[in-house]
């Protein structure tokens, strides 16, 4: 089981090197540079953005510097360490070994903070919508599964399916945008504007609509394995030796079934983690996602790369932990390594 | 005794004859019954075509051009609502469900976004089968070195969130020539496509993988049927039932994609010329709709009841393929 973590946690290394190379391959695609980009503010002159340039690292070159290699080189470095580091000596290296430190360098719009800075101060409103959502997914979308199956083809269950395949597939931002218009400004139920989000109170109709999407994947994947159990001979063997219905269900169904539920809940939370962008810039609730939309719009490159990144190691966290949960639960699953 | 046993003679006897007396059906015909039984994979496909119909007769439909800019007719509501002493921002008839903030007719541009949206749904759709079928087919047939090369690689691009990627590529290519070219089409298509095939590529090498080592295969290798044959004739065919179950669950994945993205101000680039086939899309609609959300409110409810529609469809025509197809997955 170790090794299995291990090298579970060792891939994760590649995988994130290449979204840090993607994105910023990407990123220096977009025409202009970070100091010239405001029309609406004073431009600035040759020599300021040289010194400014210098001062970011971006007067180096972009991927590799074979030329402080060799500089070195000639002037008696031995040591591959040493030598190794001056190659790397570029903009993308540099980002990478900065970020591998927590710096994710400066902002380009707001002036004088640094991406993490932003980053960890709004991070306690994203968590707490998203632990919200998912806690309401999971003690909503759960039950709601198992009921419609174990009453397969009731009205209850073409109900809760109905409505579960209105989850899955209406995307998160129109039933946000949906809520906003008929609970926020014709019924006027919810406070759209001027909500202290440090109260629990105006968290509600965000992490319901964030969590509908994950309830409804919950609904329908919990309602199709307890169908499964449903039918095993296992099932059968605990109703001839005369238990209860309830102990069946309990004991018996729900257990097995639970199986496949727990290891669905991984991507559910990267459903949320990305679904949270939209729902906190949709309710403006001060999370990162928010600010994460709020950069797209002024394309604060810098913003841009430093979010998705913190977004897809999160991401990738979370696919670990579904990997890990696949052994824990699923033997067969850990011995193939 | 001998009763009994003429007895079970002759319901076998019937049972052979009833399989006798019915036509022949193919294993597609099958799964053709299987999904017109399905109630709403059928309202959904009515309703598609119905969109589709709508998407190319949208000329007659439409009021206005939707690019025509009407002067004094700013956030107009819908026809059927009257503000008190504001004449120039009631209802009219001319324009059903009101104008936008320059003065367009909401109704003229949703018609015109039906085009919009079954395109960023079907050519990505298209893109992404072909090419996840191309990689899935090769990995899973060659095995090997080229095997394990594709599938790691096909691992990392799917280890990387999509949403994420798509908002990295729209950003940072909307302004180069690439990104304008058709209005952005052309990069939406691309990253839609280079993010999906991933899935794809997994489901077919599966196919492959078990297919391969069927009798049928073998057979066909014993009489000596070229390679190539064996792929496309034989194991292409047989692994067609997945790839559309998957082609199904694209299209409302990709609308979905491209209204986020548009709606994030980094979609599709809105028209400028008046005979743009694709000139508004819901997502722009529902950008717009944000800054008047009070004053308009129709500017986005009619977009947004749009999509949810529109992939709500998809969604079931994709569970009824999928209980068609697959009937062991069926509940």
């Amino acid at each position: 089981m170790l090794q299995f973590i291990i090298r579970r946690l060792l891939w994760a290394i590649p995988v994130l090197f290449f979204v840090a190379l993607v994105s910023f391959f990407l990123m220096h695609q977009a025409p202009g540079g970070p100091f010239d980009k405001d029309n609406n503010k004073k431009q600035v002159d040759g020599a300021t953005l040289a010194s400014l340039n210098r001062r970011f690292g971006l007067d180096k070159p972009q991927y590799i510097n074979p030329a402080a290699a060799s500089r070195l080189w000639a002037s008696g470095e031995r040591n591959p360490l040493t030598l190794g580091r001056a190659y790397l000596d570029s903009q993308f290296f540099n980002y990478v070994f900065n970020a591998m430190r927590g710096d994710l360098g400066p902002s380009y719009r707001q002036r004088g903070k640094n991406v993490q800075d932003i980053i960890f101060k709004q991070w306690p409103y994203s968590m707490r919508l998203g632990l919200l959502a998912m806690i309401f997914a999971v003690i909503t979308g759960i039950p709601l599964g198992v009921i419609a199956a174990l009453r397969q083809n009731s009205i209850v269950d073409y109900i809760s399916l109905f409505f579960a395949t209105i989850g899955v597939s209406v995307p998160t931002f129109v039933i946000g945008l949906l809520v906003i218009i008929f609970f926020g400004t014709t019924l006027k139920w919810i406070s759209i504007t001027n909500n202290d989000w440090n109260t629990w109170r105006p968290y509600l109709a965000p992490s319901l609509v964030l969590g509908l999407s994950t309830m409804s994947f919950i609904t329908r994947i919990t309602r199709s394995t307890v169908l499964e159990v449903k039918r095993q001979d296992y099932i059968r063997t605990a109703r001839a030796k005369g238990l209860s219905e309830r102990m069946v269900i309990v004991r018996h169904i729900l257990r097995n079934a639970m199986i496949p539920v727990v290891t669905v809940l991984g991507p559910a939370l990267v459903d949320l983690i990305t679904g949270a962008v939209i729902t906190e810039s949709i309710f403006s609730i001060p999370g990162v996602g928010k600010f994460f939309v709020d950069a797209i719009f002024q394309r604060d490159y810098s913003m841009i790369m430093g979010s998705t990144l913190i977004y897809a190691t999160l991401v990738v966290m979370a696919n670990i932990l579904v990997d890990l949960s696949y052994g824990l639960l699923d033997p067969r699953i850990r011995s193939q390594g | 005794m001998a009763t009994t046993l003429t007895n079970t003679n002759s319901v076998s006897d019937s049972v052979e004859q009833a399989f006798a007396q019915r036509a022949p059906r193919s294993l597609w015909s099958d799964a053709r019954r299987r999904l017109l039984r399905n109630k709403a994979a059928v309202a959904a496909l009515l309703y598609i075509s119905f969109l589709i119909v709508v998407a190319i007769i949208a000329p007659l439909l439409a009021l206005h051009n939707p690019l025509d800019i009407f002067q004094n007719n700013s956030y107009r509501q819908a026809a059927w609502i009257t503000v008190p002493n504001r004449p120039e921002a009631s209802g009219s008839w001319a324009f059903p469900l009101g104008t936008d903030a320059i003065g367009r007719d909401v109704w003229s541009r949703l018609v015109y976004g039906t085009r919009t949206s079954l395109v960023v749904g079907f050519v990505p759709m298209v893109f992404t089968l072909f090419l996840g079928t191309v990689i899935g087919l090769v990995s899973g047939f060659f095995g090997g070195a080229v095997d394990a090369f594709l599938m790691r690689f096909a691992e990392i691009v799917y280890s990387f969130p999509a949403f994420l990627f798509f908002i990295i590529v729209m950003t940072a290519l909307k302004d180069t020539p690439i990104g304008k070219f058709w209005n952005g089409f052309v990069i939406l298509f691309g990253a839609l496509s280079l993010v999906g095939w991933v899935g794809v590529a997994r489901l077919v090498r599966g196919q492959v993988l078990s297919l391969k080592e069927k009798e049928f295969i073998e057979a066909a290798r014993a009489i000596g049927v070229r390679q190539h044959n064996i792929l496309f004739k034989h194991l292409l065919p047989n692994s067609l039932g997945p790839i559309i179950i998957s082609g199904a669950f694209i299209v409302p994945g990709a609308i979905i994609a491209e209204a986020v993205l548009s709606y994030l101000g980094i979609g599709l680039r809105p028209a400028t010329d008046r005979n743009a086939l694709f000139p508004v899309s819901w997502g722009n609609m529902i950008l717009d709709g944000k800054a008047a959300i009070t004053a308009q409110p129709w500017l986005m409810i009619a977009p947004a009841i749009s999509i949810a529609s529109i992939t709500l469809a998809f969604t079931f025509i994709g569970d009824g393929l999928r209980d068609a197809l697959d009937p062991r997955e069926a509940n």
